[in-house]
């Protein structure tokens, strides 16, 4: 007998094919170990899917001190693709906060920065040049 | 408990529904220089990128560098996002090549101890007695621990799948797997979690 295997997490997560999943409701009604195995599948799935939803630590948005829904992410100091974040959330936080509709850089321009400082700058952060930029220097 | 993010009920639907075409609409506009609408795809999208992460990582403070750094490439590479896929499962793939490219970096200080640092603010149950809660948490840290120590290739799989409710498709989408391979991962890592738990 060919039990169903992995046809079993797929019927439980409806990406069977009817042809696939007439096959499987009929070896169930025979087969005691996949009858089994079917029900141990849907434990595991039962139990990863109770895991609590993470939301983000409110001290994250507290520490920033900006904007409450646009940037949730906190410094660090240490990893420059944090300040990067940083930046480039305050940038979006404040944009959208002053001028909804009107900056001055498009994405084709902050993608040419960004290859130009990666190219010429190492380490830069590309977005300290969008802050700049959009700052008015 | 259903699902972690369930897509019918969340504003940002990823995979199909009528917030796709917001996006479409937010990411025209970011493209067209207007900054904001790009600052209002992280609001929709942060918290639920969030979640995953921490989960997946183990950490908070790591998923939240890699959310970070997820949402910076994504804003510097919008112009390469052709829209073939939601821009949701596009961020996911950005998110979890961070992940696991610095997760190859620091592979030494990997360890299954960094299930206990998966935090975050998560709901409590007001009605719950503290004996309710001792033990739910104790229930939740094994669970986390076992997902934990499954091989990353497995993790993220049964993640997105059970946590965030993707398709098999999309799945393959965010991971660029073959279906096929999809659905055998999702089917033995659930049976590694069930043994790991029994």
């Amino acid at each position: 007998m060919i039990h169903v295997g992995e046809l079993a997490s797929a019927y439980l997560d409806g990406e069977t094919t009817p042809k696939e999943a007439a096959r499987l409701v009929a070896h169930l009604a025979d087969c005691d170990a996949c009858q089994r195995e079917m029900a141990d599948l849907h434990a595991a799935r039962s139990v990863l899917r109770s895991l609590p939803v993470l939301e983000l630590p409110e001290s994250i948005r507290v520490d920033l001190g900006l904007s409450h829904d646009v940037v949730p992410f906190r410094r660090r100091p240490a990893a420059w693709v944090g300040a990067a974040a940083a930046a480039v959330m305050i940038f979006v936080a404040v944009a959208t906060a002053a001028a909804p509709d009107s900056v001055g850089l498009t994405l084709v321009e902050v993608s040419a920065q960004y290859e130009q400082q990666t190219l010429v700058g190492g380490g830069v952060s590309p977005v300290v040049g969008l802050v700049r930029a959009g700052g008015g220097e | 408990m259903p699902l972690a993010w369930n897509f019918s009920s969340n504003s940002g639907v990823p995979y199909g529904g009528t917030e796709v075409s917001e996006d479409d609409r937010l990411i025209a506009e970011a493209r067209a220089g207007h900054t904001a609408a790009f600052g209002q795809l992280v609001k929709t999208y942060q918290n639920r990128l969030f979640n995953t992460l921490a989960h997946y990582v183990g950490s908070p403070e790591e998923a939240e560098d890699v959310a970070q750094e997820a949402f910076v490439q994504a804003f510097v590479k919008l112009d390469s996002f052709k829209g073939d896929s939601a821009f949701y499962t596009w961020l996911y793939r950005i998110a979890f090549n961070i992940s696991v490219s610095r997760a190859r970096r620091r592979r030494p200080e990997t360890s299954i101890d960094r299930a206990k640092d998966v935090g975050g603010k998560e709901p409590q149950g007001m009605d719950e007695s503290p004996s309710h809660q001792l033990e739910r948490k104790e229930r939740v840290e094994l669970v986390q621990s076992a997902l934990r120590e499954l091989n990353d290739e497995y993790r993220a799989i049964l993640i997105l799948r059970e946590l965030e409710g993707c398709s098999y498709e999309s799945i393959a989408e965010v991971l660029e797997l073959p279906i096929g391979t999809v659905r055998s991962r999702i089917h033995r890592g659930r049976k590694m979690m069930r043994e790991a738990l029994t």
